[in-house]
């Protein structure tokens, strides 16, 4: 028999329980009612995940990846959304492919650099797992889901240092991406290009600093192009980061108000359904995305911390799953699983506090969806499977 | 690895403590801006009385209908019912949704009542998210142009002019408030724990004007400044008792319901505003200092000879209108002669006229609490030589307002003691007053003796002198013409351009009522004696008759009531 780690278990378990409350407090109970019918289902996910054969995973890494393509490849044709075509809808039920993509993603990776036995740089090494995560990101943009492809970046970039890859190399690899990010704006594209130039120098040579640097400029160039090419809202996005007191009443509204109802709560908060700013509708999508400023404005700033320090333990129990793990599949797993989280919770809680652009990416275990929901709990359960060993 | 891990949580915890334990003011104060608001209830603004208790001022409440058509599911039950309420034919009001799109105010100046049965037949059938009845308050005035210049006018919930502008602070009462939630889409949601906080009505003024006194004095003013085709006349008078002010009443002036359509010049009340040289009706004050003086028995004595039709002082001559010969000191204020005048004042102490005519009111406020009231313009002694000095005794070089003639022949009327007019009479909230106001005895500016003396005088004015046609049947009047000449560009007096006033008091022996005439600049007459003198008369009369009117109403009353009485005892038997 395996013992499950009960010290993922019960923040998981507290941390639903205060998302319970939470989308109670901004959704009512309509909202609360339908997440707690897909409790069911992501803790049935949860146990699956966790008693299935690691092996059998490993097998079908692969066939998941494949399917989970082909679901959003669909998804474009027969999904729903405001804007953006991201859900299927299920009867009363929305299925967003785009999150188990993730999940798939992880696999397949773990799988492609488990195998890998010279983790060097090369093209060779580095092309098929690029064009494991290249190929859902794409589609993932073209819904259009930005943050769900970014966090495709941020899985590779994990997984890859530790297969064991330098961060020189992996900082090259994805220069183009962040060259092409930064050049929306000199202030962003300058302090990049000087820091790359920099590392380059001292940690090789210069020829190949001027062909990173030229690489990398190229795909800077790209971005004012495609800048004209972003749809409106993710341009008005970019822009109101940049400046989200232009325009307060119209894309700024979420950044600015996110910002006031935390701030409100000051160290303890107004108390349980008593948050003024959340309740009376001063931000939309309050049970989905904006589900932290709640948190923050009835329970303060005690109660952010507490949920933060929950998701920093599941994180680091995650960590400690992938460093002691029986294999490299299984270690893998477990550092793509944990960049998952965290990219969630560090985008969604920073977004909220202005310190990154609003996306549309959800706490998890506290925002409203159940395919998040569901993700999540399969991911856990996943990391219970693979970090226990068998007795 | 570890080192971003650590570094982005070491991020997020910070940026989390800076917002919500350093900035948590400034976010505080954003949420309660944003989510706050205080209704404002109005107070109902408090009324002014006249002196028999009628309404000069009616607070009438209405109610308006708003309609928001975009959001009307359906737009011929709504206009049924609206049709119903009798707003318009079915179709009007089907067209009138159809034209706008957003709120608009659909109807105003509906009865309250109609409204409130209308907003429950609106509940009922479900429109009560694109419609609303709100209800306000406007005022009216009753007594129009009569009163205007006294009561003045509101606008934008203030007094802007008359006892409604000077009064505003006691008649606006206190605004009260309550405490709303604002949700994300501006909706307000009222909370009934919410703080209120009562809105204070305002508190009613009860003046001593008569309404029947104002509305006698401002039909004859108008016809007599129409016909006279002056520029504008005054008319003031005083209860000659309490010194209550009965009537303040000019000419032109102004509809307070259309005060906009007006020029804004007219909304002083010129009886208090306007200052005027006064001429021979200011004769009086030289008179009673001449009385007063040490050597008054020789003055009186002694007579005065203008037969020449002028005297010389410094090098100028003082002319007079008409042929006088020699006159005793009585005669002078009854043939009004400037010279004569002229003459006395040269043996009569500077200091002494002004002392005494500044007791009788000349030179400072009346106090009659109306925005804008003038002082007047009075020399001291020390600037003063022969020529001014007799300039001024003879009413040039010196200005009044018309309110500070009366009062001035008020303190006559009263034998010498100076009475301040006054003309809030009470304040009174609920029923419960607040301040009560009765005659107020300044001070004695003049000796009863003198002021008898100067009354029998201004008594021959009335029957042999200047103000033969103030005299009115019945009575005997006291009064003193006086026409002054406005000086023309070049520096001269005018012929034809002067100021006329009467003021004076009837009955000699007791008087009642003190009245001050005066017309600008009157066209086709060139003495006060035919213009302001008739109008003293026709007021007086006028004012006779009422009171005759009213002791006979009440004789009448207490007669049928007495008779009825005496039915009900009979009928007990």
């Amino acid at each position: 028999m395996k013992r499950p780690d009960l010290k993922i278990i019960v923040p998981t378990l507290l941390l639903t329980a205060l998302g319970m409350l939470i989308i109670y407090s901004t959704g009512g109970r309509h909202y609360l009612i339908r997440q707690l019918l897909f409790l069911p289902v992501a803790l049935a996910g949860m146990f699956a995940a966790y008693a299935i054969p690691q092996r059998v995973f490993h097998d079908m890494a692969g066939l998941l990846y494949g399917v989970i393509l082909l679901l959003l490849v669909l998804v474009l044709f027969f999904g729903k959304g405001i804007g953006s075509k991201r859900w299927f809808m299920l009867g009363p039920v929305a299925f967003q492919p785009s999150e188990f993509a993730k999940l798939a993603t992880v696999l397949l990776l773990a799988r492609s650099l488990a195998s890998c036995r010279n983790p060097l740089f090369t093209w060779k090494t580095l092309f098929v797992p690029s064009i494991i995560c290249l190929v859902p990101a794409i589609l993932v943009i073209t819904e259009p889901d930005l943050s769900a492809a970014l966090v495709l970046a941020v899985i590779l970039a994990s997984m890859l240092y530790w297969a064991g890859f330098r961060p020189l190399h992996i900082l090259l690899l994805f220069t183009p991406l962040i060259s092409f990010a930064a050049g929306f704006s000199l202030y962003t594209w300058i302090p990049f290009f000087v820091f790359l130039g920099i590392i380059m120098l001292i940690r090789t040579n210069l020829f190949r600093t001027l062909l990173a640097l030229l690489v990398g400029s190229l795909f800077g160039l790209l971005s004012p192009i495609s800048f004209s090419l972003l749809k409106v809202y993710q341009r008005a996005r970019i822009r109101n980061f940049l400046a989200p007191w232009l325009d307060p009443h119209g894309v700024g509204w979420n950044a600015i108000q996110s910002r006031i109802a935390i701030g409100s709560g000051r160290l303890t908060g107004k108390g349980f359904l008593s948050g003024t700013q959340t309740r009376l509708g001063f931000l939309p999508n309050r049970h989905t995305d904006f589900a932290f400023s709640c948190v923050g404005e009835e329970f303060g700033f005690i109660g952010s911390i507490l949920l933060v320090g929950l998701f920093a333990l599941i994180i680091h129990r995650f960590l400690i799953a992938a460093r002691f793990s029986r294999d490299s599949f299984s270690s893998l797993v477990g550092i793509g699983c944990a960049a998952i989280l965290s990219y969630q919770v560090f985008i969604n809680i920073g977004m909220l506090l202005g310190l990154i652009p609003i996306t549309g990416v959800p706490l998890p275990f506290i925002s409203y969806g159940g395919s998040s929901l569901v993700l999540n709990y399969i991911i856990v359960g996943l990391i219970l499977n693979f970090a226990t060993k068998p007795q | 690895m570890l080192v971003v891990l650590l570094s982005v949580w070491g991020l997020l915890l910070a940026r989390m403590g800076y917002v919500q334990l350093f900035r948590w003011k400034h976010y505080e104060t954003l949420a309660q801006k944003q989510h706050t608001d205080s209704l404002r209830l109005s107070p109902e603004r408090g009324r002014v009385f006249d002196y028999q208790g009628r309404a000069l001022t009616v607070n009438q409440s209405y109610s308006l209908v708003y309609a928001w058509p975009r959001k009307v599911r359906a737009k011929d039950s709504l206009a049924a019912i609206l049709a119903g309420a009798g707003l318009g034919t079915k179709q009007e009001v089907r067209d009138e949704l159809d034209r706008h799109d957003h709120m608009f105010c659909f109807r105003q100046h509906i009865d309250p009542i109609h409204a409130g049965s209308l907003w429950q037949r609106i509940v009922k059938c479900r429109f009560g998210d694109c419609t609303a009845v709100e209800s306000e308050s406007r005022r009216l005035y009753p007594y129009g142009a009569t009163c205007a210049n006294v009561v003045g006018f509101v606008g934008n919930n203030r007094g802007l002019a008359g006892v409604e502008a000077w009064y505003d602070s006691v008649l606006r009462g206190q605004s009260g408030w309550v405490l709303m939630q604002l949700d994300g889409a501006g909706h307000r949601l009222p909370y009934p724990s919410y703080p209120r906080f009562e809105p204070v009505p305002g508190t009613d003024i009860h003046l001593t004007l008569d309404v029947d006194i104002q509305g006698i004095c401002f039909r004859t003013l108008s016809r007599t400044v129409t016909e006279t085709r002056a520029r504008k006349g005054s008319v003031v008078v005083l209860d000659v008792k309490t010194g209550g002010v009965l009537a303040l009443a000019n000419y032109p002036t102004y509809d307070p319901a259309r005060f906009e359509n007006f020029d804004a010049s007219l909304y002083r009340c010129m009886p208090v505003c306007d200052q005027f040289e006064p001429g021979s009706s200011f004769k009086i004050a030289i008179c009673a200092a001449a009385l007063e003086s040490p050597n008054a028995a020789r003055l009186t004595s002694q007579t005065y000879d203008v037969s020449s039709g002028y005297i010389e002082i410094m090098g100028h001559r003082i002319y007079d209108v008409h042929e006088h010969g020699i006159l005793d000191f009585d005669g002078l204020i009854v043939q009004s002669s400037n010279p004569g005048v002229a003459l006395l004042s040269s043996e009569v102490d500077p200091e002494r006229f002004y002392l005494i005519t500044r007791g009788m009111g000349f030179g400072s406020r009346v106090g009659i609490g109306l925005p804008g009231e003038v002082k007047g313009m009075l020399d001291k002694p020390s600037r003063l030589n022969p020529l001014r000095f007799a300039n001024i005794a003879f009413g040039q070089g010196v200005a009044v307002s018309l309110l500070q003639l009366a009062a001035a022949y008020l303190c006559i009327a009263n034998d010498g003691v100076y009475v301040q007019p006054y003309f809030v009479r009470s304040v009174e909230t609920n029923g419960r007053i607040i301040y009560q106001s009765s005659r107020i005895e300044l001070r004695r500016a003049i000796k009863e003796s003198t002021a008898a003396q100067m009354k029998r005088i201004l008594a021959e004015v009335v029957t042999e002198g200047t103000g033969l046609r103030a005299q009115i049947p019945g009575v005997e009047a006291c009064g003193k013409t006086g026409t002054a000449q406005k000086i023309e560009p070049d520096g001269k007096y005018s012929r034809t351009r002067a100021w006329m006033s009467f003021a004076g008091f009837f009955p000699r022996a007791e008087p009642r009522y003190v009245i001050a005439v005066m017309i600008d600049e009157p066209k086709t007459i060139r003495f006060a004696s035919s213009c302001a003198c008739p109008v003293f008369r026709k007021i007086g009369e006028q004012l006779l008759m009422l009171e005759h009117m009213r002791s006979h109403k009440e004789f009448v009353d207490s007669r049928v009531g007495q008779e009825i009485a005496a039915m009900d005892r009979k009928e007990v038997r």
